[in-house]
This record gives C-alpha cells, sequence and structure tokens, in this order.
C-alpha cells in the first residue's frame, strides 16, 4: 500500500487551484512580477510585525516596573 | 499595510503537532499513534508531523502514515496532513515528509532519498536466491519512484511555471527556439543547485525521452478502443503488445540485443509506468495540474484563441492544448524520481525545494510556495500589481 497524498479534490487543493487560476488570469504565464511583489509585501509585514512586538515589549516593560 | 491571510491549510501548527524523532520503528507507532487518535478525535483540523528522524522500517513509516491519514467513522475526510522537517529526514522519514499534502522544511534541514535495502539474512545465498532479492529490490524500487513522482508532480509543476518566465532568454541564448520546457528547466537551474543533481537532471531527461516517445506509440496503439468498457487483462494486454512493438523497433538494427537477454525487465517497468498513467489518482493529477496550470503554459497566441470561445468550452482546450507539455514533465519527473532511488541522495532544503519534492522552505520568502496564492490573493477590480497583493482576501 503506497503512501499517496489525498486525494485532488479536498476543499483546500480546491481552493488553491481557484487561486493559482485567479493570479495566472491576472498576471498572465509570467508569474515573476507576482512573486516580486508579494517578496516585497512580506517583507514589509514582517517589519511592521516586528515594529509592533517591540512596542508590545516596551509596554510589558513599563507596566512591570 | 494590512496583514495578508493566514491559512491554517498551508501553516504548521505545533498545537495539533505530532513529533516523529529517531528510529522508525514499533516503539515509534506505540508512542504516536495515541496522540494521532487524540488530534483526530478532537476536530478534523489539519495535522502537522514534524519529521526528524533518520529514517527506518518501511512498513511502520506507512502505517503511521495510513493512520494519519485514515478517515473518521461516518467516512468523513482525513485530517489535512503538513509535514514539516525540522532536522533530518532521511529514507523512509523522507517518504512521509513528501506524502505531507503540504510539505515544508527548515533552510538548515537534510534530506535523503535512496532505495529500499534489504538486511541480509543469517542464510545460504544462492544464485537464485540472489536473483529473487535484486528482482524484488528493483522492482520495490520502482514503485517508491512512482509514489514519490504521484506525491511531488505537482510541486514540480509549481518549479516549472514559476521558472518559465526564464525560458525566453535561455532559448535566445541556445539559439534553440524549440528546446523544450524540460531542457530549458535544467538550464535555468545550474546557477541553483549543486552539480550532483544538476547530473541527474540531466541523466533523467535523457531516460524519459524514451518514456516520452514509447507513451506516444502507446496512445496511438489505444486510440479508438473503448478503455473503460475494457476488461483489466485485455487492457494490459493491448500495453503489452504495444511495449513489445515499441522495443522490437527500437532495437531493430541492433544484432546482439534480444528480449530473452535485455527485455523482460524493461516490459515490466514500462509496463507498471504506463499502467500507473491509467490508474485513477494519477489521471485525478493530471487533471487538477491542467486545471490549476493549464493556463500558465499557453503561449499569448492560445491565450488569446481559447479567450474567444465561449466559456464552458475553455477548459477542454486548454487541457488539450497542454496536456503534451505536462505529459512529458511527468515522464521527466518520474525520471528524476527513479533515479533518486538509484543512490543515497542527501539534499539541503532548498535543492529539495527546487527539485520539487516540498513545497516551501521556511523563512525564504525569496522562493515561492504555494502558501502564497491563498494568503496574497489578488483583488477583483484593481489594476496594480502594487495594491494587489498586500490587500486580504
Amino acid at each position: 500500500m503506497p503512501m499517496y497524498r489525498q486525494a485532488a479534490s479536498t476543499p483546500a487543493e480546491r481552493e488553491l487551484t481557484q487561486a493559482v487560476r485567479r493570479v495566472v488570469e491576472r498576471y498572465g504565464s509570467d508569474l515573476s512580477e507576482y512573486f516580486r511583489r508579494v517578496e516585497e509585501a512580506a517583507k514589509k509585514n514582517a517589519q511592521e510585525t516586528r515594529i509592533e512586538d517591540t512596542a508590545g515589549s516596551s509596554r510589558d516593560d513599563e507596566s512591570a516596573t | 499595510m494590512t496583514s495578508p491571510r493566514r491559512s491554517a491549510d498551508f501553516r504548521p501548527d505545533p498545537e495539533r503537532g505530532v513529533y516523529l524523532t529517531g528510529d522508525i520503528d514499533q516503539s515509534t507507532l506505540d508512542r504516536l499513534t495515541p496522540i494521532v487518535l487524540r488530534l483526530q478525535n478532537q476536530n478534523r483540523s489539519p495535522i502537522t508531523l514534524y519529521i526528524d528522524s533518520g529514517g527506518g522500517i518501511v512498513a511502520y513509516a506507512q502505517l503511521l502514515h495510513r493512520m494519519l491519514n485514515s478517515k473518521d467513522q461516518d467516512g468523513g475526510d482525513s485530517c489535512r496532513l503538513i509535514t514539516v522537517a525540522t532536522g533530518t529526514a532521511a529514507s523512509a522519514a523522507s517518504d512521509l515528509l513528501m506524502a505531507g499534502d503540504y510539505a515544508l522544511a527548515y533552510p538548515h534541514a537534510l534530506i535523503m532519498c535512496h532505495g529500499v535495502s534489504q538486511r541480509s539474512r543469517a542464510e545460504t545465498l544462492t544464485h537464485e536466491k540472489a536473483i529473487d532479492i535484486a528482482k524484488d529490490l528493483a522492482s520495490s524500487n520502482e514503485r517508491y519512484a512512482i509514489q514519490l513522482a504521484n506525491n511531488c508532480i505537482s510541486r514540480f509543476i509549481f518549479r516549472v511555471a514559476f521558472l518559465a518566465s526564464e525560458f525566453p532568454d535561455i532559448r535566445q541564448q541556445k539559439q534553440n527556439p524549440l528546446l523544450p520546457h524540460t531542457a530549458c528547466f535544467i538550464e535555468a537551474l545550474r546557477s541553483r543547485i549543486s552539480d550532483e543533481y544538476i547530473k541527474v537532471l540531466e541523466d533523467a531527461l535523457r531516460r524519459s525521452t524514451d518514456s516520452d516517445a514509447l507513451d506516444v506509440f502507446a496512445s496511438q496503439a489505444m486510440a479508438g478502443l473503448d478503455l473503460p468498457q475494457m476488461p483489466r487483462v485485455q487492457f494490459e494486454s493491448v500495453l503489452i503488445k504495444a511495449i513489445l512493438d515499441y522495443e522490437a523497433g527500437q532495437h531493430a538494427t541492433d544484432v546482439e540485443w534480444s528480449f530473452r537477454t535485455h527485455g523482460f525487465e524493461r516490459i515490466q517497468d514500462k509496463l507498471d509506468l504506463l499502467l500507473n498513467k491509467y490508474n485513477e489518482h494519477h489521471t485525478r493529477m493530471i487533471a487538477l495540474l491542467c486545471n490549476r496550470w493549464g493556463n500558465s503554459f499557453l503561449s499569448p497566441e492560445q491565450r488569446a484563441e481559447i479567450e474567444q470561445l465561449p466559456e464552458d468550452e475553455r477548459p477542454a482546450r486548454v487541457q488539450e492544448t497542454v496536456e503534451e507539455i505536462l505529459s512529458t514533465l511527468w515522464f521527466f519527473f518520474v525520471s528524476i524520481c527513479r533515479s533518486l532511488q538509484k543512490d543515497d541522495y542527501w539534499m539541503t532544503a532548498e535543492e529539495a525545494y527546487w527539485l520539487g519534492l516540498i513545497d516551501e522552505v521556511i523563512g525564504r520568502i525569496d522562493l515561492p510556495c504555494p502558501r502564497i496564492f491563498i494568503e496574497y490573493p489578488p483583488t477583483e477590480n484593481s489594476n496594480t500589481p502594487d495594491e494587489n497583493v498586500d490587500e486580504p482576501s
């Protein structure tokens, strides 16, 4: 009995198919521009999360003192 | 900026985690089965299998996978399986990693694929027994290669689709406008993976060309036959005859070649390969790939032509147009998976990613993964990509 992944028709896989199709519809077959912009957005999000975390920990420090 | 949506189907969750460490044996099952059962009983959300294991007994790894994939008493869906390599995922542990519905690895993780081995028994080995063992091992390796290919083909196609924007430049550099996707893919990976794996890809390409030609030959032999209505044995007989004719044609001028000395094992391998192509799992997977990635393999001219068709006719035409490309990529990928069964192949998480064996390297946002399609969808009414990617769904 081989170790096969679940059938391709699971809800998560269907959602992924729709998501890929939407992106391809918008950007065409050259997806590099989409991925470049996602990378930029992800970096910006990570930076903002760090700033929020730092602000949060400063508040924690203040309340502790 | 708004934070993107986080999709539980594509993110590991330690709260619903199972930790596979050390050798895989009976004690692994004794330890993990109660945890899996408890998580499945709580709800049907995804389960994350964290892996740091050098492998072990394949049968126990299969049992664990079956346990993780089991439906509930009412036949409800199994929990989605997310697998994560945290340290080492070698041998049977790498099979488990790649059998995940979504497979990730930390950047420092090491992954190892290899063929099946058999511990020597304390019994006298005769010529006949040695031949039997060799046949068993060869047949197991073939089975695992097909399993690996089925589990990872959607990852591999994603890598090809991602790199496809580089293919026009590669074709220009090589002064060959007809250079196929497979060869372009290898060129695109030259600067991304080690020479060892470039060699694996080049060998695989040489061998897959033969499988691809056989597939075309067998398809011609089956044209006009009512395959769904055909008894299994008759269907196999048509395939075997096609393989025999193909091999005979290939070696027509080679006076040294005969079926008796060279051919029968090749026929068995090729029959397995073709039968797999017609099994239900594979057919569903190829339909999914056409549906998901089909549009990205169309040329601008093909796209424009298909857009002229009524909407309900478009999916069939897309499938018809890209099926050949996907089929060639499938045989190429099977060939890569066969190569990975032949020796011990240790690879970094990034190499496993580029070879299409895992979905995501954690923390490497420069390596696109399926998750981002869900978490960064384009918005309906925006024409500027800058705005699109930042919007939550």
